[in-house]
């Protein structure tokens, strides 16, 4: 095994296990420059820190932002796009 | 010397940020430790907002055995976000004190930093001007170029193959080039690479 191939294998042992398309979400946003995985914890970060969301994911093939909330909770599209501004990106839209 | 020339052009026309990134998200706090052949450095910053950071810096610089103890400023004077690529511009300056052999003066320093990337390519530039009166003066450019060998996807363990371009005017070995591997995943970054002059580089990042 080259080595090139042991940082994939390792990479997708690594990996979350539910892909991105595969689950459901209330929101879906797209951003803009969502190209760096470091860059885009931030999103995680500013997010959780909002009392209406349970949890996010975030796909970089798709430049998207996944949002679960909680029970009976809303975000406005003013604070998706506070949030998204936040984490570093343009906002593209917002899908409900 | 024509060729070195031509190539350290050549890499700053393709020129990212050690540091990636030098501002977090709001709220957010970053530590930064950078080890090269010049010198060590410890920088821990916080960011009141996605266009500022503000921090402490120590560094020693191994040709002058200087330490220097700086308040740090980072700001990001634009940023271009487009569907599959990125691009930053930022100023850095600190102001502060430099010791060297029981010897205190002012020290103070700017400089810009430039990145591209996408998530197979990357690219950066950044330079340092450095003053701390009759200790220590320099000017110092580094360039990279980076690809990744797979493209990974959020929360993956990634990993950067990269090629570094230093000069410092003036200096010993003023021109030298390391290739490096850089790793992250989430919010914890780590690098090594071993300078073609037999230095070791190690830097590591990590956001709160």
């Amino acid at each position: 095994m080259t080595p090139l191939r042991l940082l994939a294998f390792i990479a997708l042992l690594l990996s979350p296990s539910v892909s991105f398309a595969e689950e459901k979400y209330d929101i879906i946003i797209k951003a803009d420059g969502m190209v760096c995985d470091f860059c885009a914890q931030s999103l995680n970060k500013v997010f959780s820190k909002k009392a209406s969301v349970e949890s996010i994911n975030v796909d970089l093939d798709t430049s998207s932002v996944g949002v679960h909330l909680k029970d009976g909770q809303n975000l406005t599209d003013d604070e998706i796009k506070e949030l998204i501004e936040w984490g570093g990106y343009d906002l593209v839209a917002i899908e409900r | 010397m024509k060729s070195i020339l031509t190539a350290l052009l050549t890499c700053l026309i393709f020129v990212s940020a050690a540091e990636a990134r030098p501002i977090s998200y709001p709220g957010g706090w970053t530590l930064m430790l950078m080890n090269d052949k010049r010198s060590n450095s410890s920088h821990i910053h916080y960011s009141p907002s996605i266009y500022t950071s503000i921090g402490w810096r120590h560094e020693y610089l191994r040709d002058t055995k200087t330490h220097v103890d700086t308040l740090q400023m980072n700001n990001l004077l634009k940023r271009w976000n487009k569907t599959n690529e990125q691009a930053n511009f930022y100023i850095r300056s600190g102001v502060g004190v430099a010791r060297d052999d029981g010897k205190y003066e002012p020290a103070a320093f700017t400089g810009i930093a430039a990145d591209w990337e996408t998530r197979r390519y990357f690219t950066s530039y950044e330079n340092r001007f450095f003053w701390a009166d009759n200790i220590d003066k320099f000017a110092r450019h580094k360039a990279r170029v980076g690809v990744a060998p797979y493209i990974g996807d959020y929360g993956d363990l990634h990993t950067w193959l990269m090629l570094e371009t230093e000069y410092q005017p003036g200096a010993k070995d003023d021109f030298s080039v390391t290739p490096l591997v850089r790793f992250f995943k989430g919010t914890t970054m780590l690098e090594a690479g071993y300078n073609f002059d037999g230095a070791l580089e190690l830097n590591f990042i990590k956001r709160f």
